[in-house]
């Protein structure tokens, strides 16, 4: 399961980190806090997580049976 | 972590951190050193300009003067003016003229022609500008300056390895020097005339927004009768056409509009530090023509300052004035007015702008309207993060989202940490 943390300065603009979230999926978080503090997003960063795929069921049963 | 972001609610026109309190710098109404400078012993004033090396011959060629020697050149009016080099920059030392006044008021002429030449204020120098009065005094020894800059309460009293003393005094940096050859010190006092430059500087966020100081009205006491009269003899031109008076700096405009038999003078521009240097310039030339202030009516200052902000909200404006004492409330429209300590103030939005432009008249104290100004930003600033904070918590559910934990920080920041 995925977090948002997101930071609330005293001068009003806002910072959000997401964790444990995969892919390019953590992008669509910028949109939920667009529409959950009726922001605007003027920067971001993508970290390593963002550019490792979250692994489906199936490949993670593969993994198991390579190390098995 | 996957994403790190920075985001700014739409109640500001651009986000907070690119939103530059510059603070208020005083325009110096140069009384000390006028006062310094009507002793009688004031001999030579050292400028810094921002005239490069290269400049400085095609500038001074242009200038009506004469060369007497290598870096020195005479004006009709008397005035000499001996170039030094400090870096890549002209550095001039203006003298010959035995009455202080006449000294600095020949200077200043000086000064206009370059700027008109350079079209640019030539002794702009990150908004400011640098002079340094040059007195005789009879101090023969270093103890005598010790023993006097202690009795005038200096701080700071250093000596170098030049044999100089430096100290600073009333506000002032000062230093004791001597010339090669002289038995007495020299006193030089540094004077810093900053442009007033009150407002907020942003970034451009995909919107041609700036902030600052935009527009600069003055309601005068000049009468129609007076008005082309006083320019003349100030040596500016009037246009009838448009009611204009060209300004040595290009960035700066002036026009004249005339109410209730009085003329009113708007300067505008896109530089408020041509706008403010030029209305200093040329009120300081016009008053000394009629010889009062042209400034007032009925003793009261009539400047009207008009500023960019970074608000777009206008019930978090509201909120924020009224928190903050403002008194005599009036909504119109988008339009909102009131007074807070002493000071009028309008807030509307022109010309289709989202974000709100500020007008203050009644300024008695610019200081003081710098702190009012800050604190509001202050303020609204807080009441978004209020406003921020609520607006999350209430909408969580819509999203399928559950608040974990909230803290709040030592810098008064919280951070949510939400399950997604």
């Amino acid at each position: 399961m995925g977090k948002m943390k997101i930071r609330l300065f005293p001068d009003g603009s806002i910072q959000m980190e997401t964790e444990g979230i995969k892919g390019k999926k953590c992008a669509d978080y910028a949109k939920v806090l667009e529409k959950l503090a009726d922001a605007k997003v003027y920067s971001l960063e993508r970290t390593e997580e963002y550019y490792q795929t979250e692994l489906t069921l199936d490949e993670t049963q593969r993994l198991k049976d390579n190390q098995g | 972590m996957s994403i790190t972001l920075m985001a700014y609610p739409m109640a500001f026109l651009v986000a907070p951190e690119n939103v530059k309190d510059e603070g208020i710098n005083r325009a110096s109404d140069n009384k000390s050193s006028n006062n310094a400078s009507t002793a009688q012993n004031l001999c030579s004033i050292r400028i810094l300009t921002n005239i490069t090396v290269d400049e400085l011959s095609r500038i001074m060629g242009q200038i009506e003067c004469q060369q007497i020697r290598s870096s020195v050149f005479q004006l009709p009016s008397g005035l000499k003016v001996e170039w030094m080099l400090n870096g890549k920059y002209a550095v001039a030392e203006v003298f010959g003229i035995s009455n202080p006044e006449k000294l600095q008021t020949c200077a200043e002429e000086f000064f206009q022609s370059m700027d008109g030449v350079a079209q640019r204020n030539v002794r702009l120098i990150e908004s400011a500008e640098y002079f340094y009065y040059n007195y005789e005094t009879s101090y023969t020894s270093m103890k005598d300056v010790y023993d006097n800059l202690k009795t005038n309460g200096a701080e700071r009293i250093f000596s170098t390895s030049n044999n100089e003393v430096v100290a600073h005094v009333d506000g002032q940096d000062v230093k004791y020097y001597k010339r090669d050859g002289e038995q007495t010190f020299m006193l030089e006092v540094e004077q810093v005339v900053r442009i007033l430059n009150i407002g907020m500087s942003g970034g451009y966020e995909g919107r041609n927004v700036s902030y600052g100081l935009q527009n600069l009205k003055i309601q005068t006491n000049i009468k129609p009768e007076e008005l082309k009269h006083l320019l003349y003899e100030a040596n500016y031109l009037y246009y009838e056409a448009g009611h204009q008076t060209p300004l040595k700096n290009s960035d700066a405009t002036l026009n004249w509009t005339l109410k209730d038999g009085y003329y009113t003078a708007e300067f505008s521009g896109s530089n408020n530090a041509a706008i403010t240097k030029e209305a200093e310039i040329i009120f300081r030339k016009l008053n000394r023509a009629a010889g009062r202030d042209l400034r007032y009516i009925n003793d009261v200052s009539t400047a009207v300052y008009t500023y960019s902000t970074n608000y777009t909200d206008k019930g978090m404006l509201l909120n924020t004035l009224v928190e903050h004492g403002a008194e005599e409330l009036v909504e119109n429209g988008d339009e909102v007015s009131c007074k807070l300590f002493g000071m009028e103030m309008i807030y509307y939005k022109k010309d289709g702008s989202a974000g709100y432009t500020l007008d203050i008249t009644q300024v008695s104290d610019k200081a003081g309207c710098e702190d009012v100004i800050n604190d509001l930003n202050e303020e609204y600033g807080l009441n978004i993060q209020e406003m921020t904070y609520n607006k999350i918590k209430e909408r969580l559910d819509s999203e399928n989202m559950r608040l974990e934990s909230e803290a709040v920080m030592d810098d008064n920041s919280i951070i949510l940490t939400i399950e997604v």
